[in-house]
């Protein structure tokens, strides 16, 4: 379970990116975190990751997240970047999805487990040997999510997971995500994919949450999608 | 274009130690210590002794041809840093100009025996260095160099540094790209843009460093690779460690011209 309270952000000191957020994502659920372009996801995704001084508090799984709790909480979460090459920075494919376990001391034998059983989930078991970079965008985008899984986190945080992907690889992420049994928090702009892809959704403006709801309820709503500089999904135009 | 050949040169590096020879199956840590059990030897021979260091030459040809790696293009990867060890040495020419040998008039002064044994020696640390960096990746040896008890700072410097140079390196590369579109015909980059392309470049190197850094955390890094698992050491590796450092050594005792001199002679 991921809970905010009036959580405040600001880069700067003086602009608050962050404005007294709060909100509560149970444990399975799919949430999607949409709002326009600098509306604030990526700063609220970096806050739960501990990687910005905010104010008020967050909790993981009843862990709140300080200085001290980043090792446990940074355990339990996985995050899936917007940049693929920002996160993947071994030579192959199997070498970067066995950094983490790596580093969390896990044995060759589990760790070689695990990594062929995500790449068979994922249906990239030909990528295991692959130079990353050598992977197309949508190739890319699949390993980093393999390299996250190979951690096994019960939580997946993802940031714009479909940027610069084509339909046809846009929709193999979205059948992946579905598949997976983790509590998801996933921010995009690509409102047709959250629609898809989660339950509930949080409506971003300005640092604000405007809306929190069924994603369906959010998505008709044009009056509350135009306020926040979105557009209706196609599916509901 | 010249950046985007560095680039696939840092590249290129990742993919050999990706291979799979039998050095590549060797554990990391062994592979260090007997790089550097070579290196410490290397050091060990006197400035003269060009003749006794021949024998080093065995090291570097062994491994790689156990390492499945081109001399050539390792010649070509360590090609910038050549001239500096030329440099080292080439002071001795004139500032030792005592005669080493004379044969016939010809006059070989002690200055330039040892600026070839210096020139040699930085030429040999830096194949044996390659041979390691080659063969394992960056990850392993900062591994077993914490394995080591190497200070935590030290080993994280080193290996940022190196994950941020790549990265430096392809934000150059694509500002390059980028002026260079909007700058047809020009070669390079005009003194007048040096200014705010460093600076630009400071910034998204800045941007894109926490990113990395952001990246690597939340994989489970924490400041070293401590518990990095790099597997066990197994028998072949203690018998590498031992055969090898033996041979190392026993090339250091026997100076192969000499003794085959000293043979004629008799
Ligand atoms: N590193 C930073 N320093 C200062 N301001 C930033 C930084 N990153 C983002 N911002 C600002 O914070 C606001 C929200 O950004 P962000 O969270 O990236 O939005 P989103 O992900 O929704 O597009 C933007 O106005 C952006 O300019
Ligand atoms: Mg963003």
């Amino acid at each position: 379970m991921i809970r905010f309270e009036n959580v405040g952000f600001s880069y700067d000191g003086k602009r608050q990116i962050l404005k007294d957020i709060s909100f509560e994502i149970d444990d399975n659920a799919s949430v999607g975190l949409i709002g326009a372009n600098g509306a604030g996801k990526s700063t609220l995704i970096r806050s739960v990751l501990g990687f910005l001084d905010f104010s008020g508090k967050i909790t993981v799984d009843g862990t709140e997240v300080t200085k001290k709790t980043l090792p446990e909480i940074r355990k339990k979460i996985g995050y899936v970047m917007q940049n693929s090459d920002n996160q993947m920075f071994m030579p192959r494919v199997v070498d970067d999805m066995a950094f983490g376990p790596k580093n969390y001391g896990m044995d060759k034998e589990e760790t070689e487990r695990r990594i062929d059983a995500i790449l068979e989930r994922l249906s990239i078991s030909h990528l295991k040997e692959a130079y990353n970079h050598k992977l197309s965008g949508g190739e890319k985008k699949m390993a980093s999510i393999a390299t996250i899984l190979t951690m096994e986190p019960s939580i997946l945080i993802m940031d714009e997971p479909t940027s610069m992907l084509d339909p046809y690889n846009r929709r193999k992420i979205q059948d992946v995500i579905v598949s997976l049994p983790q509590t998801k928090l996933i921010a995009s702009h690509d409102l047709d994919f959250i629609c898809d892809t989660c339950e509930k959704s949080i409506l971003l403006y300005d640092g604000e949450i405007r809306g929190y709801d069924l994603t369906e309820r959010i998505m008709r709503d044009r009056d509350l999608l135009e306020g926040c500089h979105l557009e209706l999904p196609y599916r509901y135009q | 274009m010249e950046i985007n050949r560095k680039l696939s040169d840092l590249r290129r590096l990742d993919e050999l130690s990706a291979g799979t020879s039998y050095i590549h199956g060797i554990h990391t840590l062994f592979i260090l210590l007997v790089t550097f059990i070579y290196i410490v030897t290397l050091m060990s021979f006197d400035k003269y002794d060009l003749t006794g260091i021949l024998m080093m030459f065995l090291y570097p040809v062994f491994m790689f041809r156990l390492a499945e790696l081109s001399f050539s293009e390792s010649l070509r990867k360590i090609r910038y840093v050549l001239p500096f060890i030329l440099f080292m040495g080439i002071l001795n020419i004139f500032f030792d100009r005592d005669p080493y040998l004379v044969i016939n008039g010809f006059r070989l002064s002690r200055g330039a025996v040892s600026f070839f044994t210096m020139t040699v020696k930085g030429f040999l640390a830096v194949e044996a260095s390659y041979v390691l960096i080659a063969t394992n990746s960056i990850y392993d040896i900062c591994a077993a160099l914490s394995m080591l008890r190497l200070p935590r700072i030290l080993i994280s410097l080193f290996l940022l540094t190196f994950r941020y140079i790549t990265v430096m390196i392809e934000e150059v590369a694509n500002m390059t790209e980028a002026y260079s579109l909007r700058a047809p015909g020009q070669k390079g980059l005009h003194i007048s843009s040096w200014g705010s392309f460093l600076g630009q470049l400071l910034l998204r190197s800045y941007d894109k460093a926490n990113e990395l850094y952001l990246g690597m955390e939340a994989r489970g890094y924490t400041g070293d690779l401590r518990n990095y698992d790099i597997g066990k050491p197994v028998l072949k590796d203690y018998v590498f460690l031992i055969v090898v450092s033996a041979l190392i050594i026993l090339c250091r005792l026997i100076n192969v011209p000499v003794t085959i001199g000293n043979l004629i002679r008799r």
